[in-house]
Parts: structure tokens; C-alpha cells; sequence
């Protein structure tokens, strides 16, 4: 059953298509990831899937409904959470406060916000820190809330963009474990990356765009030695000689 | 019961009944050494979380279960202090003229508290707060002075039809963002001015133009919201005070609170963890709005005159957010601590000054606002929060201490 269906996605800004008749679907369960040169569409793609951007063209389906006209947090209170690849913490706020404004989500209730919330530091192994000013983490832990943020709305879809961008090698393969802790736990993860070493290792499917068009798509094994991909990412040159 | 956290402290397993009575002279060794324990610099929040090396976690949670608790009764018992304070006032302080500046005190914190909602949780900067104590004043006073409705009647009125305004201007201006929504309030209050000081009847309603509308005072009592003696105004707007202070802090523990600080801080993060953000600030406006112009009634009975430039003057505007910003946006207590340090200044520099050089206060102010913004950009509640909990810490910590070795002579006692 697929839980993500993209269909001739198109996006423009003026004169400038960022995303070009994209096509690609998720099945439930999935981990996909979504790699790219660097301004080749994958945030204005994530972007128009969760609702920010109106797409010019094509259509999204999110559990077999379109999504058009809905804005993000009706597509969040329909199982859909996303982060941001510039963190955004309620920097005044504590750790605790920050995901329980996630958890509101599905409930009205403060107390089971706040359970909730725990709940999901738990699972994180983030609950020691839950009473620090959000403002004061480090990039890695930021990184983190965002996760636990998104995760306290109870998503059934998890996009994630660049999360492991300028982490240390040791954080990163943590963040793997998080994310693969999370598909156990029957969420299916859209993940956008940069850092090869992560997302060979964690996607069951990697889709390739450059310039906003698909260049290729499959395995990880496949997707690394395609002509295509190896040229978009080292230049022409390489694939001749 | 009390025993127990003692006997942790000494870090053995054995019962703690038994280890207690052995060692009681370490009794006010353990709290002693919790009093140097240090404050973490990030106040209340942090201190559960901060390990003591002498404690294993469950004992630690324990301990900061029970100091909770303790400080929770001091909280109480500081508020039943300050509101028996409040309300005993008037007892002693018989001067007319220091009940009505202590009156424009509770009024500003009240104005303060209501655009609060706003312009603190969900983080915009409203400056044409005027309007709806415009929109209070003159609702209630025309229907009182042309239909004989009680001005109580007349303030939901006027609150009413302040939503409807709040709603209408939060609309369109709820988008922009900074500057561009403080300029765009301001328009509104403003031009709500002009059109007030232009018009002398609008329909049946005389408005009366420039010249405003004086309230006779014939029919004193409490139906029409008048009264001879300044007690009655200083009950009144301090009951409306700790209501709004309530209704405040249960929003800022509410879904609506977190929801509006979220918004407020950042605007895209919220909308993607499923929070319709203008709709929030929308709810927000309304119930600032209707709550200041329950104000602009209070004003309109206390002066028994009101006219365009006293009561929808953007120096009313301006004073709130003053006392907001100096005070201490999107807290609790921030806006009666603005109130309290703005509005004297503000009274004795119009007393003193008021002929040589007037506005002197406004000058007072722009010192204070820039002297606070370099060294306490969160408003004066900070630090002073932070002393708070500082000595409610230490206090805490000493009754348990009394109450512990007070456990531990009754047990030595018994046996």
C-alpha cells in the first residue's frame, strides 16, 4: 500500500522550474531517500508535499487522498510531520515544551501532552536533557528535538530533511539508528541527505534529482554506480574519463 | 517518612529507621550541604535535573518531589500575602490622590496583561491597543447616556463589538510581520481617532467630535458604575486585574498558550507540527481586544469624561507596550512589574515636572526601556523571577531541614 504518491510534481517561482514533473511513491514501511546536487529541488519538493508551496502542476496523494488546498497542519493532523533542514526550535523554550507543542497535536489535554512528550524523549534517549532551554543545545541535540517534535504528532509519514547535515561521524551513525528505531516502529521515513556514507546505508530506495528532474532511482547499490548520478554529482568530465 | 531521604543521604541500603538514630548528628549536616547546593544559572527548571553526587536518581527524585511541594506552599502563602496586601490597602492608604495613582497602577497592568495575549504569547508587537479602550469607553457611555443602559451592560457591548474590531483588524495584518504590523495597528488606532474627533452624531449616537462626552454624576451606585469615593474603582479594577492575571496564566498552561508562543516564535515550525497559526493569533486578538475594552469602560466611570486624545491617544498605545517590554513580554507577571516601576514615574514626574518640563516621564521611560533592553532584554520579571525562586530554594530547603531533625528527635525520643 503506498503511503505517498507524487505525480508530475511541478514546481516554479517565476521563470525558475525548481521541481520538474517529479514522480515517486512510498510504500508503508518504506525508507526512502531523496539525494541531490545541492540546489537541485529536494527541499521545494519536500516543501510541496507537506503542504508550504502550492504546487503548479501534478498532484500529491497522502494515504490516497490529494493533497491539494490543504495547508501543513491539516496534513499534520493527518499523520504527516516533517522537519527542517535549518533547525527551528522555540529557542526560548524548554526541551520539554518544545515537543509537547507536538503533542498537542492529538490532544487538548496538558497532562497527556506532557506524557506524551516524555514518552517520546524516552524513546529518543533525550529525556535528560528535556529541561534545557531548547536555544542552548548543541546542533546535534537540535537536530534531535526536531525529530522528537515531529514524532510527538504521531506521524505515520516522517519527512526528514538533512537531519544528519553537519553532525560528527559518531552522531550520524546514531541518527541511523534513531531512524531505523523509528521505521521498527512503523513509521515510514522520506529522508533527504547529503551525507552518502548515512543514506546508503539506511534507505530501502534512494531516488536521484538534479536540476528538479528524476535522474534515477532504485537500491543504493544501483543508484551508486548509475552513469547519470555519477555525473550530476562529480561533473561530465568524470563520466568520460 | 521524614526519615528516609535522611538515611539516603549516607548512601547505605540498610533501613533507615535504624541508620537515622545512629547517626543523627549528620541530621543538619545533609541539609546544610544542600543550601550550598548551587543554583543552576537557568533557574527553577534546571534544578531537578542537576545531580548531586551523593544522591542515586531515584533518591534525587525523591528529594526534589518533596522541595517541590515545599516551595509550592511558600508560592501559595506569598500570593495569599500579596492579595490580603492588595486588598487591605485602601484601610490605610485613606489619600484620594495615592488611591487614584495606586488605581492607574492595577488599570495600566491590567491594559498590560490584556494586550499581553498578544503582543507577549503570540509575539507581535500590537501598538493600537487605544482603540478598543476607545471602542469600551464610547459604547458604554453612549448607551448609558442616551439610553440609560448600566454601564455594565454597556461594557460587554463594548467588548462585543471590540472582538468584532479585533477580528477585523487582526484579519488582514495578522501576515505581516515586525514592524509592518506594528505601523499597520497604529494606522487603525489612529485613524479610529480621526474619525472620532470628526464626527458628532453617527446616526442616532451623538458622539460628540473633539469635545467628548462627560458622564454627570447624578445617580451614584454600584447599577451605574459610579461612585463618590475612589474605594469602589480600586475594588473593582483590581478584582477585573487578578482575573485577567488568572485567565492568563491558565492560557499560558493551555494548548492555546503553547500554541501562541510557538506561533510566535516560529511561525513555519508551528504550522508544520499542526498549528494553524493566524487562526491562533485570531483567538488571541479577540480576547485581548474584548478584555480592553472592559477597560475603556472602567476609565470612561473612573474620569466620568472621555474624549479622543485622552483615551484613543497612541500615548496610551505606547505606555502599554512600554510597561510590556520594561516589564517583561509573554510572562505572567511581567506587565503588573512594568506597571508598578512605569506608572509612579510616569504620576510624580507630571507632579513635579509636569509645568517645567512636560513629558518628562516619556524621557524616563525611553532611559529605562533602553537600559533594560541592553541588560535585561526579557524584562525586569527575569531577574527578578530568578531571586524568587533563589530564596524560596533556600527557604525550602531550611523547613525541610527543621522538619527532618525535628523527625529525628521525635525518634530518638521514642526510643
Amino acid at each position: 500500500m503506498k503511503i505517498l504518491e507524487v505525480n508530475n510534481l511541478t514546481m516554479r517561482f517565476g521563470g525558475l522550474t525548481a521541481v520538474d514533473s517529479l514522480n515517486l511513491s512510498i510504500e508503508k514501511g518504506e525508507i526512502l531517500g531523496l539525494i541531490g546536487p545541492n540546489g537541485a529541488g529536494k527541499s521545494t519538493a519536500f516543501n510541496c508535499i507537506a503542504g508550504v508551496y502550492t504546487p503548479t502542476e501534478g498532484e500529491v496523494r497522502f494515504d490516497g487522498q490529494i493533497t491539494k488546498r490543504e495547508k501543513p497542519w491539516d496534513l499534520c493532523k493527518r499523520g504527516l510531520a516533517r522537519t527542517f533542514q535549518i533547525v527551528k526550535p522555540f529557542a526560548s523554550k524548554s526541551v520539554l515544551y518544545n515537543v509537547m507543542v507536538g503533542a498537542f497535536a492529538t490532544t487538548d489535554k496538558r497532562a497527556e501532552a506532557e506524557e506524551k512528550a516524555i514518552n517520546v524523549l524516552k524513546t529518543l534517549n533525550f529525556e535528560d536533557k528535556k529541561d534545557f532551554r531548547s536555544g542552548d543545545l548543541t546542533i546535534a541535540d537540535r537536530k534531535r528535538l526536531e525529530i522528537a517534535r515531529a514524532l510527538a504528532t504521531e506521524p505515520s509519514l516522517l519527512l526528514l530533511d538533512e537531519v544528519m547535515a553537519g553532525l560528527r561521524p559518531g552522531e550520524v551513525d546514531e541518527m541511523v539508528e534513531i531512524i531505523r528505531f523509528l521505521r521498527d516502529q512503523g513509521v515510514t521515513i522520506f529522508v533527504i541527505e547529503h551525507i552518502m556514507r548515512a543514506i546508503m546505508a539506511l534507505s530501502d530506495r534512494i531516488v536521484v534529482i538534479h536540476f528538479g528532474k528524476k535522474i534515477a532511482q532504485g537500491t543504493p547499490r544501483e543508484v551508486a554506480a548509475d552513469e547519470n548520478v555519477i555525473k550530476a554529482y562529480l561533473g561530465g568530465e568524470y563520466g568520460v574519463s | 517518612m521524614t526519615g528516609k531521604p535522611y538515611g539516603d543521604s549516607t548512601n547505605s541500603t540498610s533501613s533507615a529507621p535504624e541508620d537515622s538514630s545512629l547517626k543523627s548528628p549528620a541530621g543538619s549536616k545533609y541539609p546544610a550541604s544542600d543550601v550550598s547546593r548551587p543554583d543552576s544559572p537557568g533557574g527553577s527548571t534546571l534544578q531537578a535535573s542537576e545531580k548531586s553526587h551523593t544522591h542515586s536518581p531515584a533518591e534525587e527524585e525523591v528529594d526534589a518531589l518533596e522541595k517541590a511541594a515545599l516551595k509550592d506552599s511558600i508560592g501559595k502563602v506569598c500570593m495569599i500575602f500579596i492579595a490580603l496586601l492588595a486588598f487591605g490597602l485602601p484601610l490605610v492608604i485613606k489619600s484620594p490622590t495615592w488611591l487614584h495613582i495606586i488605581i492607574l497602577i492595577y488599570f495600566y497592568a491590567y491594559l498590560t496583561s490584556s494586550w499581553n495575549m498578544v503582543g507577549g504569547f503570540a509575539g507581535v508587537l500590537p501598538l493600537g491597543h487605544a482603540i478598543f479602550i476607545g471602542i469600551g469607553a464610547y459604547s458604554s457611555t453612549i448607551l448609558f447616556l442616551q439610553y440609560g443602559v448600566s454601564p455594565w451592560l454597556g461594557m460587554l457591548v463594548g467588548g462585543m463589538l471590540s472582538v468584532f474590531v479585533g477580528i477585523l483588524i487582526g484579519l488582514p495584518t495578522f501576515k505581516m510581520r515586525g514592524a509592518y504590523f506594528a505601523l499597520a495597528t497604529i494606522a487603525f488606532a489612529e485613524g479610529f481617532r480621526v474619525m472620532v474627533e470628526n464626527i458628532d452624531y453617527l446616526g442616532p449616537l451623538q458622539i460628540n467630535g473633539p469635545r467628548g462626552l462627560q458622564i454627570p454624576p447624578l445617580d451614584i451606585g454600584l447599577v451605574n458604575f459610579m461612585f463618590t469615593r475612589k474605594e469602589p474603582y480600586y475594588y473593582i479594577i483590581l478584582i477585573m486585574l487578578i482575573a485577567v492575571l488568572a485567565l492568563t496564566w491558565a492560557i499560558s498552561r493551555s494548548k492555546l498558550g503553547y500554541y501562541l508562543n510557538a506561533g510566535g516564535e516560529e511561525p513555519e515550525a508551528a504550522m508544520a507540527l499542526g498549528i494553524n497559526v493566524s487562526r491562533a493569533k485570531l483567538v488571541a486578538m479577540a480576547m485581548s481586544s474584548f478584555l480592553t475594552a472592559l477597560a475603556g469602560t472602567f476609565y470612561a466611570q473612573f474620569s466620568l469624561f472621555i474624549h479622543p486624545r485622552s483615551i484613543i491617544s497612541l500615548d496610551v498605545s505606547f505606555e502599554i507596550a512600554f510597561i510590556a517590554l520594561i516589564g517583561g513580554r509573554g510572562s505572567i507577571a511581567g506587565p503588573v512589574l512594568g506597571a508598578l516601576l512605569l506608572r509612579p514615574v510616569s504620576d510624580f514626574s507630571r507632579i513635579y515636572f509636569g509645568d517645567v518640563l512636560p513629558g518628562f516621564h516619556l524621557i524616563i521611560y525611553g532611559v529605562v526601556l533602553i537600559l533594560v533592553m541592553i541588560y535585561q532584554p526579557r524584562g525586569i520579571q527575569e531577574p527578578l523571577t530568578r531571586f524568587y525562586h533563589i530564596m524560596a530554594d533556600k527557604q525550602a530547603d531550611r523547613m525541610r531541614a527543621n522538619r527532618l531533625e525535628s523527625g529525628v528527635m521525635k525518634k530518638e525520643g521514642s526510643q
